[in-house]
């Protein structure tokens, strides 16, 4: 009898706890407001059971130095950092070329109008919204050592260009872009208002019978200090309840998320067109190159991204005397996929899966063509750093300068990712 | 290497609740109102509704100088604002505008224009687009 007692009563001291223990969302919650916004995903998930990154930081194509062989769209919306740490080349015999990598850094006018204002670029809602077209054109500057002896268009050169982004549908803060999100969140705003009375209501008439209007409950019950020791109350049968209240309003909630996630989506998969100038610049000693192009970046599926360059290499020979086969003027295509190894998962601002890129470059000069191939792994560390691997091979040794490969390995920054991500 | 912690809100939510409740009377014969206060930061524009049981009151086009930094509202300072004795009103934040952080005060104010109670008081952030948040109070009008 003694025994069955202290079972009973052992029982009973542990059955508040089974009965809570099922409410995953009361362990973390902080107020009854994150406990709603909890069960409402719990609801939603189980209903509907499981469940880009054309902004370039690296140092533009025309470097040689550069990780990547096919430039993209658009630059990082702050500043942009590319280093290229490591090349392994197949030297020349007896060459010195121990030089370390080029670097470069970009940055939109954006950031730099925001600088003479001095203004948060990335706080401002006022502001950003405002200077769309800041945001449209980039420079990059840089520096690239000398190799190979360092004659010529061996020698260093500094990195210069502009970006001019011509077509861009992708510009989240574009009014007509999010109309359909104000009113879906609108009315998914009035279902959560009832959402809310309707497990007040139940919570109330489950837990204090007769204890009046459900808003004395609401204030004296669920508030920061109490809501935790109400919901622990709750056992499985009134979560159930609760579940199911939820359950027959969620329409206008899951039209909403629908509408983001769709939305996202579609901004992600719209093309954007680009007109951009990069160069070699030298001494007067030296020949300049100078890259001239159009770039479209297109997504065709989720994970999948496609590049293209179309454009004119030109070197300014400064009436130097080239080596016998230099071209000086080379037609040039070039572009790219990249597959994406997760689904990004951050929505616009944040997403940086582990990318593979696959890329051609074609150049033709007097009826001679010339290419190049690359693969590329993107390596992201945290939101807005990359280290990009690259290994290049190409059909003919001068078109890299090398015997037949090079691999390079580098760094990349995107500030505004990073701030992002640090705020 | 430390652990994330999951997040508190949605994909990548985090919040700061320094008052949240989910109750108030308010004695609107007397001339009280409710004053909210949404502030947003971010590259972007603001995307949240705040409606009640009825019908949605505000939304970020609604103001005229949106996109912005601060959107401020009162209710229950015109006739016809209270559509039943009680009501729960709710805002719900989204983040796919590009804002990273929205700061909402809500506060229950004398006709005098003196603050009787601070209602809700919170900072969230997400990095992820998809985000959202709704918080909501049950308020009985006399």
């Amino acid at each position: 009898m003694i025994r069955r007692s202290v079972l009973l009563f052992l029982v009973c001291l542990t059955l508040p706890a089974f009965a809570h223990a099922q409410d995953t969302c009361l362990p973390n919650a902080q107020g009854f407001t994150q406990w709603m916004n909890c069960r409402i995903d719990l609801v939603i998930a189980a209903k509907s059971g499981p469940s880009g990154g054309e902004k370039q930081a690296e140092a533009p194509s025309v470097a040689d130095d550069s990780t990547t062989l096919v430039d993209t769209s658009s630059a990082p919306d702050f500043v942009g950092l590319g280093v290229t740490l490591l090349g392994l080349r197949n030297a020349p015999e007896g060459s010195d070329d121990t030089n370390p990598g080029g670097t470069s850094i970009t940055a939109t006018a954006y950031s730099l109008l925001a600088a003479a204002y001095g203004k948060d670029p990335l706080a401002d809602p006022d502001f950003y919204a405002n200077h769309h077209n800041w945001r449209r054109v980039s420079f990059t500057v840089g520096r690239e050592p000398a190799r190979e002896g360092g004659a010529g268009l061996n020698s260093a050169s500094t990195i210069a260009g502009v970006k001019v982004v011509l077509w861009d549908l992708r510009e989240i803060t574009r009014t007509e872009n999010l109309t359909d999100i104000h009113s879906a969140v609108e009315t998914a705003n009035v279902a959560f208002a009832n959402i809310q009375s309707a497990v007040t209501e139940i919570l109330a008439s489950a837990l204090a019978p007769g204890g009046g209007p459900a808003t004395g409950f609401a204030i004296s019950s669920l508030g920061a200090g109490t809501f935790k020791a109400t919901l622990m109350k709750v056992d499985a049968e009134l979560l159930k309840r609760i579940d199911a209240a939820i359950l027959a309003r969620i329409t206008a909630e899951v039209a909403m998320r629908d509408a983001i996630k769709a939305k996202i989506t579609e901004i992600k998969n719209r093309p954007q067109i680009s007109l951009a100038w990069s160069s070699n610049l030298r001494d007067a000693t030296a020949p300049d190159q100078h890259r001239f192009q159009a770039i479209l970046d297109y997504n065709l599926a989720p994970r999948l991204t496609a590049t293209g360059n179309l454009g004119l290499d030109l070197i300014d020979d400064k009436d130097l005397t080239l080596p016998p086969d230099t071209e000086t003027s080379v037609f040039r295509a070039a572009g790219s996929l990249k597959l994406a190894f997760a689904e990004p998962g951050h929505g616009l601002v944040l997403s940086q899966p582990v990318t593979l890129g696959l890329s051609l470059d074609l150049q033709v000069a007097g009826g001679d063509t010339k290419y190049k191939t690359q693969v590329k792994l993107d390596l992201p560390v945290t939101a807005g750093v990359t280290i990009p691997i690259s290994l290049t091979w190409a059909d003919r040794p001068e078109v890299i300068d090398e015997k037949e490969v090079r691999g390079l390995f580098g760094f990349t920054i995107d500030t505004s990712k990073l701030a992002a991500l640090l705020r | 290497m430390a652990k994330t912690p999951p997040p508190d809100f949605g994909k990548a939510g985090r919040l700061k609740i320094r008052t949240d409740e989910q109750g108030a009377l308010v004695n609107v014969s007397a001339g009280e109102f409710i004053r909210s206060k949404l502030t947003v930061k971010g590259p972007g524009q603001a995307v949240f509704a705040f409606g009640c049981q009825h019908r949605p009151l505000w939304s970020a086009p609604d103001f005229p100088g949106h996109p912005q930094e601060v959107y401020e509202w009162p209710h229950f300072k015109q006739p016809g604002d209270a559509d039943a004795p009680a009501d729960t009103y709710a805002l719900t934040i989204a983040f796919i505008g590009g804002i990273t952080s929205y700061t909402f005060l809500m506060e229950k104010v004398a006709k005098s224009g003196t603050v009787v109670a601070t209602l809700k008081d919170f900072d969230a952030s997400s990095t992820a687009a998809q985000d959202v948040l709704h918080t909501g109070i049950m308020l009985l009008v006399s």
